[in-house]
């Protein structure tokens, strides 16, 4: 009886994370700097370059690849930042895990904040649609 | 650097999560059994670690593959690589603890090993991308 209690409360660890984990939905803000702060932070002019989207990777991120090409097929306008070796940003955006995608709203603020294997549904389901070059 | 198909990793995790779980049963019958499925799976991640090219999870995927058609996109292989290093450092502390105590130390091994493998084969779930800046972090201030 020991033995099946112990399977049972470690494949129940492992469904509750697991679908914690996909039904998680949108996670908490953190920071909301504004457009001149983050632009400051991560060095990207994203008024010019016309990227609203921001996608955080590292070198080590096995579901970077995937987010990049739902946003490529969506058409999304994003700026990919690596923060391997910039963790000083990282900290400063509360990013803490890749791929994580922040959503810049309109006032230069953090409307959203997605991160792990983001998929094309969730995508729509944002609404970044609205950002897509075909309506640039 | 030679790109590979990002199922392959999702495929092994699966018989790695069959394994440690078979391990995280038998050893609480068996203390023998359970040793030798922990000694299997930290050679498997050595493998996975030093000669993946001619890992046995990549022949088995190599062998399905034909009938799961065109992958969606390419990968870098230093994400996997870097799945089968936690997979070698958390089995290896079991095998650790093994010598102190082998139940605790095959329970805790494959029990932990068990979660991360079935996270990713099932849910999709890279435990290692959520460890990853954290682990920087604490190498960026261990190195302070």
């Amino acid at each position: 009886m020991d033995i099946l209690y112990s399977v049972l409360g470690l494949v129940a660890l492992t469904l509750a994370i697991g679908f914690g984990y996909k039904f998680k939905g949108i996670e908490a803000l953190g920071v909301v700097p504004s457009r001149v702060e983050l632009e400051k932070i991560i060095g990207v002019d994203a008024s010019t370059s016309g990227a609203e989207v921001l996608l955080f990777t590292t070198e080590l991120c096995s579901k970077c690849p995937q987010v990049r090409k739902n946003l490529q097929t969506k058409n999304i306008n994003f700026a990919e930042i690596d923060v391997t070796n910039r963790l000083d940003l990282a900290s400063k955006l509360q990013i803490r895990q890749t791929p994580t995608l922040l959503l810049i709203g309109q006032n230069g603020t953090i409307r959203t904040r997605l991160s792990g294997s983001i998929t094309q549904k969730q995508i729509s389901e944002l609404e970044l649609k609205e950002l897509s070059n075909a309506k640039n | 650097m030679q790109r590979i198909d990002p199922r392959a990793p999702r495929i092994g995790a699966a018989v790695t999560s069959l394994i440690s779980l078979s391990g995280f049963v038998l050893v609480q019958l068996d203390i023998a059994t359970g040793l030798s499925l922990l000694g299997i799976t930290f050679a498997l991640f050595v493998w996975g670690v030093f000669l993946p090219k001619s890992h046995p999870y990549g022949l088995l995927f190599r062998a399905i593959r034909p009938s799961l058609g065109a992958p969606e996109y390419l990968e870098d292989p230093r994400p996997p690589k870097f799945a089968q290093q936690v997979g070698l450092s958390v089995s290896g502390i079991g095998l650790l603890i093994a010598v102190i105590d082998p139940l605790a130390g095959v329970l805790i091994g494959l029990g932990v090993v068990f979660i991360a493998s079935a996270l990713n084969a099932y849910f999709d779930f890279c435990l290692g991308c959520v460890m990853y800046l954290r682990i920087r972090r604490l190498q960026s201030a261990l190195a302070r």
